[in-house]
Parts: structure tokens; sequence; C-alpha cells
């Protein structure tokens, strides 16, 4: 064989294995390296934009709790379905405790609030000022949640009497809210 | 010039091409080498990059994780903030005693009263907030549209005017108006015989 052949087989070999090499070896893997690289920088930058999520979640959840805390606590001052009697009871007592008749106590349909139910209870009392004060002091300021929403009283100055009407809201447990009236 | 051959006699073409041959192989396989190790670098980098790609992975999982339980918190947050706002609101309606206890300490004694009335302020109807949208004051407390009406009579015009004056003095009326007011005879008396309007002040 001649060495001119020798030396264009080598420089063959040569360029053949540098081809195959490049094209089926370093080329893939150099694209594939790029692709690997640009998903990790756009993983890598969904993280840095969410980096404070973990710390916003345990802040949250902190506030939480003492929120559910402080709806807790007014849980008590709902009344249950099966309770309003014994308010309507207890006002009863109290309204002859001061002094005050009540002519009519009238519990009505429950309507429905935002996120509670209330029974609209009408009640009409007669006597004297202070002690018709006495007992809607015991209503605003009871443990119970009922609101006066309507008020009337009419003066009878030879007794010295009122007499009138009230409408209050008496609130519902929450649970109970969820129920249809 | 005389030429010198300095190539050995037994030294022969086939030699020549051997050696060439052998020079040619070594360069290929070095070459070979050069790019397998080139390659393996590459391999190597890869390796490093996938096995930090699933670490990535694994982390937006548990940020998506973290969205959820976020989102899920926030909306817990929300209706309990909804909740307190709407008992809030129901307790700042408790208002009829200290008002009352207002208006009995601005008659004086020169003041009678012989109708007090709390009317109008009527819950509204429901309204569930639209989901999504606006926070818990949006479901807010209905328009404060009570009206209290007092009805009665004073001894003078002085102590009428004191009687208003006390009233539009308190931080829990608001726009006291007097609707009318006219002499009236009561038990041979000349009294003042008034009627007021006005609306109990709402506010955080």
């Amino acid at each position: 064989m001649k060495p001119n052949k020798v030396d264009a087989i080598g420089f063959a070999a040569l360029v053949g294995v540098a081809a195959l090499a490049y094209f089926g070896l370093i080329r893939g893997q150099t694209q594939r390296l790029n692709a690997l690289r640009q998903q990790n920088a756009m993983l890598t930058q969904v993280l840095l934009q969410n980096e404070g999520l973990e710390k916003e979640l345990e802040r949250d959840r902190s506030e939480v709790a003492p929120l559910q805390e402080k709806l807790n606590a007014f849980a008590g001052s709902f009344v249950r379905r099966n309770e309003i009697d014994a308010f309507l009871q207890h006002f009863a007592t109290d309204a002859e405790r001061t002094g005050v008749s009540v002519n009519l106590l009238r519990p009505g349909e429950p309507q429905k609030q935002l996120h509670y139910q209330y029974t609209p209870i009408t009640l009409h009392l007669e006597g004297r000022f202070p002690a018709i004060y006495a007992l809607l002091h015991g209503i605003d300021y009871g443990k119970n949640l009922a609101v006066i929403e309507e008020l009337q009283f009419q003066g009878e100055p030879e007794k010295e009497i009122g007499r009138g009407a009230l409408i209050l809201n008496l609130f519902l447990k929450p649970e109970e809210a969820s129920k249809q009236p | 010039m005389k030429q010198i051959n300095l190539i050995p006699a037994d030294y022969k073409q086939s030699q020549y091409v051997r050696r060439r041959a052998i020079t040619w192989i070594a360069f290929v396989l070095a070459v070979a080498a050069m790019v397998s190790s080139i390659g393996l670098n590459l391999n190597a980098k890869i390796t490093r990059m996938q096995r930090e790609q699933a670490q990535l992975q694994s982390k937006t999982e548990a940020i998506d994780d973290v969205k959820a339980d976020l989102q899920v918190v926030a909306v817990e947050k929300k209706a309990i903030c909804e909740k307190l706002q709407e008992i809030y609101a129901v307790q700042r309606r408790r208002t009829s005693t200290p008002i009352l206890h207002e208006i009995a300490a601005a008659c004086n004694d020169k003041v009678f009263l012989n109708q007090v009335s709390f009317a109008g302020d009527r819950a509204a109807p429901v309204q569930p907030a639209p989901a999504g949208s606006g926070t818990a004051s949006s479901a807010a407390e209905p328009p404060a549209t009570r009206r209290i009406t007092l009805k009665g009579y004073a001894l003078t015009n002085l102590d009428l005017t004191q009687f208003v004056s006390m009233l539009s003095a308190s931080t829990l009326l608001n726009e006291v108006n007097m609707k009318f007011w006219r002499q009236e005879p009561v038990r041979e008396l000349k009294l003042i015989g008034f009627e007021i309007e006005c609306f109990p002040r709402t506010g955080p």
C-alpha cells in the first residue's frame, strides 16, 4: 500500500470519528444540557417568585387561630332553637321581678341573615319607665345576642305607666343557621 | 551534489507504511479518547442538571401545595372575618338602652315624654356575597335607617331648647330635628307640646 493511501484512510478515519462524535454525541448532549439549563432557570425563577409563600402561610395560619378563638368565644351568646323557650321564660321572670307586665310574647319564624339566623320576638309590655328600662337593659347587656329592633312606648300620665310594644331579634346558634327555617 | 541515503538498507516500504498506519491509528484513538472525555464530561453535567431539576421540581410541587394551603387558609380566614364582622355589626346595633338613658338624662325633670318609638331598622334581605369578590365589609350591616320619635311636653321653651341641645350633643344620636312645637293646655297648665325626630349614630 502506498503511504499516500494510508494518509488518506487515516485522515478519513479521523474526520469520521470526529464527525460521528460531534453529530452522534456531543451536539445532542449539548442541546440537552442547554434545554435542562433553561428549564432549571425557569424553575429557579418560579421558586424565587414564590419564596415568601411559606412564611405567608405560617402568618395566615397564626392569624386564623386567634380569629377562630374570638368566634368561638361568641358561641355562648347564641341560643339553640330548643333554648328559645328557656330564654323567654327567663325574660318573663325578669319582667315579673322588675314589675313589668308582659301582655304579649310571640316568637316569629326564624329569619336568615348573612351567616346567622334570628327569631323575631314581639312583646307587649306595660309598666313604669324605670322597670321597662331595667328590662331592656337586661336584653342589651345580656348573655344572649339579642337586638331590640323596634320599640314604641306610649305614656299614661295619670297612671305613670308606659305601655308599648317591642320587637327583639334573638340570634340562633351558627350551626342552626345553615338549616332552612 | 552528492546524495546520501540515510535510510538503512534493511528498511523496507512495508515497514514505513505500517508505522505510518500505526501513527494514524494512534492519532484517531487519541481523538476518540478526547471526544469520549468531552462526552463523559457532558454526560456528568447532564446528570447533575437532571438531579438539580428533580430537586427544583419537587420544590415547585411543594410550592403548589403551599399555594393550595394558602388558598384554603385565606378562604377560612375570610369566612371567619365575615362571621365576626356580622356579630360585631349586630352588637353595634344594641344601642336602645344607652339611647333611652341619654334621652332620660336629657329630660331633666322639666320635659315629659308621652311617646317614645324606635322604628324602621328592619334587617336587610339576605344577599349572599358573590364568591371571590369583595371582603367581609361588602357584606356589611344593613344601612341604619332606624328613626327615633319623641313626643311630649316641656315646661318652657327654654327647657325644650335645652332638651334638644342635650340630645344634639349626645354621641349616640344624629340629626336631631324638631318636627313641631306648640303651646298646649294640659291640666290647666300651658305646656309646650313637641315632637322630635332623630337617628341613632352608627359607626365602627
